[in-house]
Parts: structure tokens; C-alpha cells; sequence
């Protein structure tokens, strides 16, 4: 009776370690493979292209819609955004483009522009917002004047976060501002 | 009676186990230094990554033309006035490096008067270099340069390739 027992929960021992032994193989190789970190890159990439292109899209409508227009909208910030900035790039000529940056830090630092179609800015004056100059991130500055407004803190953390895209003037022109909805 | 069964049964897992431990063992030995490549009974694939502007679609490596070519689609909303791959062998089995290679849309590269416009494939087709060897997959890695056609700033963006070469 006692030898009975004995063989069982050898048995068992040994059936639980080689169950154990492969869940771990499969485990290891599932980790790998689907959550590794390119496929937490992919989806990073994602939500950004996903933030630049409806933002440039709003900034479009709401600039057409007319002076004084605005919207709330809510953007899911990847974990991985280091800088985040509005840029107006002039020429020699005088020819003024208005881009949407994104850069974000996965094994490299990768750079995501959106080019507006319509003016857009910012306000400098703000907490979270400022003006300083990134024109050595972009080789296209060399030869151009570079404007920025950077989202910096909290605005790039990872999260939920509200902007405020609203068409105003600034001097005589009429711009879309991009800002942070609490202002 | 009952003892007899109970060794053999532990005897037979136990060998069991060893047997299929030393499969194992060899198996990893073998993918280890390189004679078994499972790599290669994977489907080819080429993926464009960090960006909804490109996607790739075709990629091939053939020995007889000598020739590395990838099809390369614009899934954006806006045409493309350039369009640049270099492409990088991990293991330098075929090649080390090839290019930038210019994009070309209707037998033309693409430029600001030729663009690649939303929805169309660009081709990017380049040698590579004499020393393709047939059977052997290609792991690398691509890098692309891009430009809007109502642009100033070069966009990048970098993803991998698996193909195998072809006779």
C-alpha cells in the first residue's frame, strides 16, 4: 500500500516537472516572439501615427471652418515620445511649411513628421509649451529659418491627454493653435 | 507484482524523458552552429516599420538576374517626390550593404515630376553584386528615406527582410 504510494507521487513528480519543463519552453519562446519589445514598438508607432495624422486632419477642418472654430481632442501618448513640437520651416524664399514632429526613443530614435496643410502654432507662454530651438534635430534647418513650439512634462508622458485645437490670429494671420486643453 | 509494474513505468518515463531531452539537446546543437536553419521554411516577409506612409509588399533575391528587388506601396494620403532603400545583409551572406536605391514608378525614378502617387507600388530593383547564393535567406534590415511632394524634411523610417534567394 505504502509502495503504491510511493510510485504515485514519483510519478507525479515527474509528470508535473515535464509539464512544467515545457510550459516554460513554450512561454519563453511565446515572450520572444509576439512580446518582444519590436511588437510594443509597432504599437507605439502606431498610436503616433495615428496622433500626427488625425491632429494634422482637425488642425485642416477646424482652420476652414473659420476664425474662432475649436475642438477637444483626446490622444493616447505612447511610452516612448521624447520630443513632441510644432515646427514652421521657411525657406530662403520666403515659403513657409508647417509640420506636426513627433520623435520617439525606441532601440533608435525615430522620427515621425506630419506636414499640415494649414498654418499651425502654439503658445510658448504656457506650462508645458515652450519655444527653444531643436534646429540641430532636423538637417533641414541648416538651410532654412526653423520655428518651434515644444510639448514637453506632462504633455508627453504616457497617458490619455486633451488638446485644444482652436483657429486664431496670430499678428493678421490666422493659425491653427494646438494647446493643451486646460488653457 | 505491484513493485515490478511501478519500477517499469518509472523506468519507461524516465527513458522517455531522456530520449526526448537528448532530441532536444541535439536539435539545439544543430540551429546552434548553424546547420539546421528553421528560418528558412518561414514564409519571406519584409515589413516597413514607424511609418502608415509605405508598405512592403514583394520582395525578391534571384541569382540568375542578380538582382535584389522590392515593391514598396504608398498606403499615405499624399504623393511621394522621393523615395530612397538601402538595405543591409545581418550575416553578410549575399552582400554587406545596397544602396540608397532610388524608387522608380512606370520604369522612371520617382522624382517631384514623376511622384509616387498614394495607392501606387514603387519598384525598387538594384544588383546585388554577383554573390547571391541560391537556398540561403537574406535576415536584414532596410532603412528609407522619403520626401512629400509639398515637402521640405526627408522622412525615415526602418523595418526588416526575410527572403530567400532564388536560382
Amino acid at each position: 500500500m505504502l509502495k503504491n504510494k510511493s510510485q504515485l507521487s514519483v510519478e507525479y513528480l515527474i509528470l508535473t516537472g515535464f509539464i512544467i519543463g515545457i510550459i516554460s519552453v513554450v512561454l519563453v519562446v511565446f515572450l520572444k516572439v509576439f512580446a518582444s519589445g519590436s511588437a510594443q514598438d509597432a504599437i507605439n508607432a502606431q498610436k503616433i501615427n495615428d496622433l500626427g495624422d488625425d491632429i494634422v486632419k482637425k488642425a485642416k477642418q477646424v482652420f476652414y471652418l473659420g476664425l474662432y472654430s475649436k475642438q477637444n481632442v483626446e490622444y493616447d501618448i505612447p511610452d516612448n515620445v521624447e520630443f513632441m513640437f510644432i515646427l514652421e520651416l521657411t525657406k530662403s524664399t520666403g515659403e513657409k511649411f508647417y509640420y506636426f514632429g513627433i520623435h520617439a526613443k525606441d532601440k533608435e530614435i525615430k522620427k515621425h513628421y506630419f506636414l499640415s496643410d494649414v498654418p499651425i502654432a502654439s503658445d510658448g507662454t504656457l506650462v508645458d509649451v515652450d519655444e527653444d530651438d531643436l534646429s540641430s534635430l532636423i538637417p533641414e534647418c541648416s538651410t532654412a529659418t526653423c520655428k518651434f513650439y515644444n510639448f514637453k512634462g506632462n504633455l508627453i508622458n504616457p497617458g490619455k491627454k486633451v488638446f485644444k485645437i482652436e483657429t486664431r490670429l496670430y499678428g493678421a494671420e490666422p493659425k491653427v493653435a494646438i494647446v493643451p486643453s486646460t488653457y | 507484482m505491484y513493485n515490478k509494474k511501478a519500477q517499469l513505468s518509472v523506468e519507461t518515463m524516465i527513458i522517455y524523458g531522456l530520449v526526448i531531452l537528448f532530441s532536444l539537446s541535439v536539435l539545439g546543437l544543430l540551429i546552434y552552429f548553424g546547420v539546421l536553419d528553421l528560418g528558412s521554411y518561414l514564409p519571406d516577409s519584409c515589413n516597413i516599420g514607424g511609418t502608415g506612409d509605405l508598405k512592403c509588399e514583394e520582395q525578391k533575391l534571384s541569382k540568375t538576374s542578380d538582382k535584389f528587388e522590392l515593391g514598396i506601396r504608398n498606403t499615405g494620403q499624399r504623393p511621394l517626390k522621393s523615395l530612397k532603400v538601402s538595405v543591409t545583409d545581418a550575416a553578410s551572406t549575399h552582400f554587406t550593404t545596397l544602396g540608397p536605391i532610388v524608387g522608380t514608378v512606370g520604369g522612371t525614378a520617382i522624382s517631384d515630376l514623376n511622384p509616387l502617387s498614394p495607392g501606387d507600388v514603387a519598384v525598387i530593383s538594384v544588383s546585388a553584386g554577383g554573390d547571391v547564393k541560391p537556398g540561403k535567406v537574406l535576415r536584414g534590415t532596410l532603412k528609407t528615406a522619403y520626401e512629400y511632394k509639398d515637402g521640405v524634411i526627408t522622412q525615415e523610417a526602418s523595418g526588416t527582410i526575410r527572403v530567400k534567394a532564388t536560382d
